[in-house]
């Protein structure tokens, strides 16, 4: 009979194999998601390589990502500017990014803050988590990461286990190494610019969603408090922007005007300029969107125009030509 | 279920469960070797522990059950008339089917007769308590009921070693969905001392890898295209529906097979050979032969703890089929508190009918299909699709939430097939949505599980028909399958029951 000693040993140097095969599939991983140019990934990798220092951040969701085009605003104000818009997330994590941000690069002068009705209810899945999995061993992702559904306690500490499950995305990277000219750049400075029309289908959706309220959460209102009080004690101008939202969509929101109004309250209380584009003649008008919440590429280009001039018409951006650094 | 308290289980697909497997096969080899007390005692803490992950209150009731049927078996066994036997006979069995009752069905009962008042006029005010159906309860409630029926028969001695007892009830890997134990099988193995056998340990590690294929490839990826057709089956065309029912076939076999794998093979590592569950049952020819190949382990709890005390197949044939449906509703029953599963059973019970009323050789397979040979023949090809499709038929019945969306779900189907199209929107359902993995790997499992159809499970008796490094390629290769393919927070189908 085979005694238990040469059983273990065989079974560990099956599992040393294991280990260091996961081992090196974990860092190949990680270092082939550290070079993707497009999604949110990019965005993150952008960041953590530094050298962005931009005066002005633009920070807030989707609806920053795709509204605000960082280039009009270093075009008509002079001044350069990133667009930190995270796809489908709240301030909790957005806020995150931000902070990772300052770790890599200078802190900007201006924050243009996107605030949109959910902007302080945080979602509780981890949305688009792979963009994350290049960062998980930063404190400050790891941190934001876990107040969410999203990774075990494991995938932060085990080799490998993080990418389970991962075929899609562990076939791209495999993809981008052999044919690295597929790894394209999706966005400009962090905008995204989105080339589609309102069509049936999204009439449809609205047709089917129920409207809904929105209860900002302890977390979120905390680390929006948090966020304030550094911001000003860094001498960092905040502004608060409230960009367009179809009118079809603003109704499906029943208490906007109490959300709005507690944007407000932090507005005087911390002597925040707070644009509020929700009356604005666009929002009625669904050619300027690709959905209810979102702005195509020609409703982005107008509205950073509106907003380009509302900052300088405030004295929050140079009118070019008058004003140079 | 409340499937929040389930992410806090150790489930057998669990990072927790492959650091709990080596510690407590760590302690047992190292340091209990010797003594079969401390093998015991540590085995029963181990399991403790393991039920207790998921709530520690219910480690109570899995103590009171087990208290409940040590004594009662002591009892019945020392009694010294008839009558006093079958009295602590029914007092055992009594409170087992109430705590039963109580956790798994209340809530069905009440709201059955309130739905009940409710047709006949009457308009009750019945509120459903806030039950929370502890893990496992169906599975140790039987284990304690064959271990009382038993002594009863004489069958067993009852053993006054309580930490024996509590281990036959209680065993980790066997504690939360099966197979349903017999005390004439593991209790003579907790009592005899353990001793290490690489050929059986390896064993053991092959069938948990098998397992996890099973449960975490085939299952959840066919869960992934099932549910969502499932759950908002009005949408779907009928082919659409169809493929939906076969897929939830393929993820229900995956699921509770890989998990009776994974269990048998964790035994298998402590020295313990659990019940086989399952034996290939998709090869089956019969709806007869189907039951002795699925559940095994349930299906002969059944036979000889209902079946055969009511006459089983030595009575008329009327009697003989009142039997059939009574064994099979029952089974239905204990699948879940619904009408669905009551059913469920019911058309089983019905499928069997040929098998009864004509006995005719070509219902009774006792043995494995095509033996000797590499292909079926067209007969047992058409039996096996045929026994199949039967099965899906009935496990839309399962699947589905009421008695209407069952009615609903099939009719879609039927009026696809009748009007010709249902391979059309099959293909354009399949090209759509689903693309070609889930085909693959179900093509994988059946040629992989067809192979092997005479061995205990596919990768049984791997080390002697295979040399070792083709071996290791194929671990290497399940385990890459399992990288590429896992998914975060699956539950087991079975753990609901």
């Amino acid at each position: 009979m085979i005694p238990l000693k040469n059983s273990l040993i065989k079974v560990s140097l099956f599992a040393v194999i294991v280990l260091l095969f996961s081992v090196s599939l974990h860092y190949f991983l990680d270092a082939q998601m550290k070079q993707l140019r497009y999604d949110d990934a990019g965005v993150w990798n952008q960041i953590s390589q530094g050298g962005i220092d931009a005066d002005v951040l633009i920070m807030g969701s989707s609806r920053a990502a795709t509204h605000i085009d960082p280039a009009h605003i270093s075009e008509t104000a002079n001044k350069s500017c990133f667009n930190l818009g995270m796809m489908g997330h709240n301030f909790y994590i957005e806020n995150a990014r931000y902070y990772y941000y300052l770790q890599h690069n200078r802190a900007p002068q201006i924050i243009i803050l996107s605030l949109d009705y959910e902007s302080l209810q945080r979602r509780s899945d981890l949305f688009n988590h792979t963009q994350f999995l290049a960062y998980l061993n930063d404190p400050a992702v790891a941190q934001a990461t876990r107040a969410y559904n999203g990774f075990s306690k494991y995938d932060y500490a085990l080799p490998l286990l993080k990418y389970v499950g991962e075929r899609t995305l562990i076939f791209s990277l495999f993809n981008n190494y052999f044919f690295p000219a597929r790894n394209k750049p999706d966005r400009v400075n962090g905008f995204l610019a989105r080339d589609l029309k309102w069509n049936a289908d999204v009439d449809k959706v609205l047709d089917t969603l129920k409207a809904y309220s929105v209860s900002p959460d302890s977390l979120s209102l905390a680390a929006f408090e948090s966020f304030l009080k550094d911001a000003k004690s860094k001498n960092i101008k905040v502004v608060f922007v409230h960009s367009p939202t179809h009118l079809l969509g603003q109704q499906k929101v029943v208490n906007r005007k109490e959300i709005m109004a507690l944007y407000q309250k932090y507005a005087w209380q911390f002597s925040i300029p707070f644009f509020d584009y929700a009356t604005d003649s666009m929002c009625s008008q669904k050619s300027y969107f690709l959905n209810a919440t979102h702005l195509n590429k020609y409703g982005a280009a107008l509205f950073t125009r509106k907003l380009i001039v509302d900052l300088q018409r405030e004295g929050i951006l140079p009118w070019l030509g008058t004003t140079k650094e | 279920m409340n499937k929040d308290a389930l992410l806090f289980f150790m489930l057998f697909n669990s990072i927790d469960f492959a650091f709990f497997l080596p510690v407590v096969f760590g302690l047992y080899w190292f340091i209990a070797r010797h003594n079969i007390r401390l093998q015991n005692v540590l085995l029963l803490l181990a399991s403790y522990y393991f039920y207790g992950s998921w709530d520690i209150r219910f480690l109570a009731l899995l103590a009171f059950s087990t208290l409940l049927d040590f004594f009662s078996g002591i009892q019945i066994h020392d009694a010294q008339t008839l009558i006093r036997k079958k009295v602590w006979l029914t007092f055992s069995v009594f409170l087992n089917v109430g705590l039963l009752a109580f956790f798994k069905y209340a809530n069905f009962f009440v709201a059955s007769f309130a739905e009940l008042l409710m047709n006949i006029g009457f308009k009750p005010n019945f509120t459903l308590l806030q039950i929370v159906l502890p893990i496992g309860i169906s599975f140790y409630t039987f284990h304690g009921l064959s271990y009382v029926f038993d002594v009863y028969r004489d069958k067993i001695k009852p053993t006054k070693n309580l930490i024996d007892y509590s281990l036959f009830v209680s065993f980790f890997p066997l504690l939360v969905a099966g197979p349903i134990e017999r005390a004439t099988h593991l209790l003579p193995q907790i009592q005899t001392i353990r001793v290490f056998d690489a050929v059986k340990f390896a064993d053991g590690l092959r069938q948990i890898l098998w397992g996890l294929f099973k449960k975490v490839i085939i299952a959840d990826t066919c869960a992934q295209y099932s549910a969502p057709i499932f759950n908002q089956f009005e949408h779907q065309s009928g082919g659409a529906l169809l493929l939906g029912a076969i897929l939830f076939m393929f993820e229900v076999y995956g699921d509770f097979s890989g998990y009776s794998d994974i269990a048998l093979g964790s035994a298998r590592l402590f020295g313990f050979e659990l019940l086989q569950n399952f034996s290939f049952p998709y090869f089956s020819r019969s709806i007869a032969e189907f039951w002795s190949r699925w559940h095994i382990s349930l299906s002969s709890w059944f036979r000889d703890y209902v079946y055969i005390p009511m006459g089983g197949s030595r009575v008329g044939r009327m009697k003989q089929l009142r039997n059939v449906f009574v064994v099979f509703l029952l089974s239905g029953f204990w699948h879940g508190a619904s009408f669905n599963r009551i059913l469920w059973g019911g058309l089983h019970a019905v499928f069997m009918l040929p098998s009864i009323l004509w006995a005719s050789s070509q219902y009774k397979h006792t043995d494995i299909v095509a033996k000797g040979r590499s292909l079926p023949t067209w007969t047992e090809l058409l039996q096996m699709l045929s026994t199949f499709l039967l099965c899906t038929l009935a496990l839309i019945v399962f699947r589905t939430t009421s008695l209407g969306d069952s009615f609903r779900y099939l009719k879609a189907i039927v009026i696809s097939i009748f009007d010709a199209r249902i391979f059309s929107e099959i293909f354009v359902f399949w090209k759509q949505s689903m693309g070609l993995t889930p085909l693959l790997l179900i093509v994988i499992l059946i040629v992989v599980e067809w192979l092997n159809r005479t061995k205990k499970y596919a990768l049984d008796e791997l080390a002697i028909r295979v040399p070792q490094p083709l071996r290791w390629l194929i671990y290497f290769l399940l385990l890459g399958m399992l990288l590429l393919f896992a998914q975060r927070s699956r539950q087991f189908i079975y753990f609901q029951f």
